[in-house]
């Protein structure tokens, strides 16, 4: 049985030299249904990874638990016994280092699986054609299930810590959407780096090791200049962390320039980075 | 990898990548070829290693892009070159034909039609739920290749995988191919020249990248088998017999190494024997320029017994019809003790056989038959 030749079947495809030759809307608009085309694609490869990870360990999904706990144990510790000094938190400190370490671990898991997402799957690339920011963004659909998994925790760690945070909680998923194109606009980039210098992968491990101390996630954003202005405003992803603090503990967000500048950031480093991704798309498969 | 880096800035800054000259240690893998299609159609891509089919084949599908000339193809490419892909060894057979289908490009709703057919097809409905790391490496490209073979493209691709579990399951594949060349374009690239007689309306010879001809598939694997050199003469055995004065004579006594279909050969040579053998045994096989065996003469199978005085004497073979298809054989020459047992001499590769003629059959060997046809 033939499958009715419909508009879409018959498209004729021509590959010559620099044939990206659209600019402006129409080349958008050809990436957003290329991905839109490809969603199918997406959420297999985000179903086959998650149920793969999980089909042969004990623990399960209780492994996205360990890192964030694991950091939260050390640094409450640290804190009680006021080995390094850390100031007063909006929060109750435990449920502070947790909620900060679900943002961060969301940038820092989503960034490294993105680099990691075209080398891993070099077989793939170099036999089958299609759109390639598949990979990166059925990565980051990984991070994003150990993000909702991790809520529950959340929840678990308020009651213990006896805090009752503000209802517009609620809204910290939607803050955060601006950072998940943060992550893609980066992670395109690095992927496509790593794809073709394997070094970018093992200096992104150690930045993104030291990033998380220049952040605030164990402590609170630092108020005296110049400090504040390279921790809160510098690094992009402390908008988001501090915004999220902020909705958990006042309600509202404190310091609405901050994370405006985060969200624009985030917004042109996506058409940058996709942008940069997709001219470079067809060399990729050949020199990974 | 400087290169790459090179050529990622040229594109994002948009300069022009049009390559037209080659940077120190750079080659054109494939150069100079051009050839168009027609549904129905199949072309078959032919070449020793590295000759550039793939790269070809990687370029019809889109994956490379070309540095300069163009390609067009129109409606829905499929291609048969990785079986398999993006199977996860720890999940099911079930799990992975939906993960390998949407790769291939399948949405879900075709999937679910073609589930059962595929699973049908490849024969494994009892390990369907079992993770395919289980898999033997036979079943695991049995189910690639059933998933692959339901798609249903304009344009097919088909590298090298066919050859893929029993063979049972070969022949099955080859139908299921046949089948979908009715519908579509097909590109075919094999080292398997019987494959591309049956299959191939036409045939691409490549060699280091270029094309050396676009032609009917007889001269397109005339010409391929050309580009090897000739068969190398290998003696092994015990070194109790010599052969001498190998040569073959056409039906006017002429010797020579090209016959014509059908004409009569006589194949002489004058053989020394060690004394302690009363009798020997002599096989003359035929084989093509792949090492293929397909023919065989026999003194036994002969009845005739050949003996030995421990002088030189003189053999000669005649063969009244010779009717290997036109190509390139080798002749190989084997001297047996009378048991059967022992190897005296091993001639392999002793003579090149050129056979000519105008039919074209996709067997090495045509039997002289007898037809006859019955008006009712």
């Amino acid at each position: 049985m033939q499958t009715p030749v419909t508009e879409q079947n018959s498209r004729i495809r021509i590959y010559e030299p620099n044939y990206i030759k659209k600019t402006g809307i129409r080349a958008w608009s050809d990436m957003v249904n290329e991905l839109i085309e490809y969603r199918e694609l997406i959420w297999r490869l985000i179903v086959r990874d998650i149920s793969a990870r999980y089909r042969q360990s004990v623990l399960g999904v209780l492994w996205s638990f360990l890192t964030p706990l694991f950091i939260m144990g050390i640094f409450v510790v640290v804190k009680n016994n006021k080995i390094i000094p850390i100031g007063d938190t909006t929060l109750p400190y435990p449920a502070y280092v947790f909620i900060g370490q679900m943002v961060w671990l969301l940038f820092s898991q989503g960034l490294t699986s993105a680099a990691n997402s075209l080398i891993s799957s070099e077989s793939l690339l170099a036999k089958i054609n299609f759109p390639k920011e598949v990979l990166i963004l059925s990565a980051l659909g990984q991070t994003i299930f150990d993000f909702i998994i991790r809520i529950p925790l959340l929840i678990i760690i308020f009651f213990w810590v006896g805090f009752v945070p503000k209802p517009a909680i609620i809204f910290v998923p939607v803050i955060i959407i601006p950072l998940l194109f943060l992550i893609f606009g980066l992670g395109l980039l690095v992927a496509m780096f790593n794809a073709i210098i394997r070094d970018i992968g093992s200096v992104l491990l150690i930045v993104l090791s030291v990033a998380m101390f220049a952040s605030p996630v164990i402590y609170p954003p630092p108020t005296a200049w110049p400090l504040n202005f390279w921790i809160n405003y510098v690094n992009p992803v402390s908008g988001f962390l501090i915004a999220a603090q902020d909705l958990s503990a006042k309600g509202y967000i404190s310091d609405p320039a901050g994370y405006f500048y985060a969200v624009i950031f985030s917004l042109v480093t996506v058409l940058v980075g996709w942008r940069i991704f997709h001219l470079v798309e067809p060399k990729i498969a050949e020199r990974i | 990898m400087l290169y790459g880096v090179e050529d990622i800035i040229k594109n994002v800054l948009s300069l022009d990548a049009k390559e037209t000259n080659l940077r120190p240690g750079e080659f054109w893998a494939v150069d100079g070829v051009s050839f168009e299609l027609r549904r129905g159609e199949c072309i078959g891509l032919i070449g020793p290693n590295g000759s550039g089919k793939s790269t070809l084949l990687k370029m019809l599908n889109g994956i490379l892009m070309p540095d300069r000339g163009s390609i067009e193809i129109k409606g829905r490419v499929g291609a048969l070159i990785e079986l398999g892909a993006g199977f996860h060894p720890m999940l099911t057979g079930r799990e992975n034909i939906y993960i390998n289908g949407s790769i291939l490009g399948f949405s879900k709703k075709e999937i679910e039609q073609k589930f059962d057919a595929i699973v049908a097809f490849s024969e494994l409905a009892d390990f369907i739920d079992t993770p395919v790391k289980h898999y033997s490496s036979g079943m695991y490209v049995r189910l690639g290749f059933a998933v692959a073979a339901h798609m249903e493209p304009d344009v097919l691709l088909i590298d090298e995988v066919l050859a893929v579990g029993d063979v049972g399951f070969r022949a099955k594949c080859y139908v299921k191919i046949a089948e979908k060349m009715k519908n579509c374009t097909v590109v075919f690239v094999s080292h398997h020249m019987p494959q591309i007689a049956k299959l191939c309306t036409k045939v691409l010879v490549l060699d280091h990248g270029n094309a050396l001809s676009i032609s009917d598939p007889s001269h397109g694997i005339e010409q391929y088998n050309s580009l090897f050199p000739d068969t190398q003469l290998t003696i092994a055995g015990t070194g109790d017999a010599h052969i001498e004065n190998l040569r073959l004579l056409n039906a006017h006594n002429m010797a020579t190494d090209t016959f014509m279909y059908t004409e009569g050969m006589c194949i002489m040579f004058d053989v020394q024997v060690a004394g302690n053998y009363e009798e020997f045994l002599v096989s003359i096989t035929f084989m093509t320029a792949d090492t293929n065996l397909i023919a065989q003469c026999h003194s036994k199978y002969n009845n005739t017994i050949l003996t030995n005085s421990g002088k030189r004497s003189t053999v000669s073979v005649t063969i009244q019809n010779l009717t290997l298809n036109p190509g390139t054989y080798y002749m190989n020459v084997i001297i047996f003790d009378k048991s059967n047992m022992k190897h005296l001499l091993w001639m392999f590769g002793a003579r090149k056989v050129i056979i000519k003629g105008d039919f074209q059959g996709g067997a090495p060997i045509q039997f002289n038959a007898v037809w006859k046809q019955i008006q009712q």
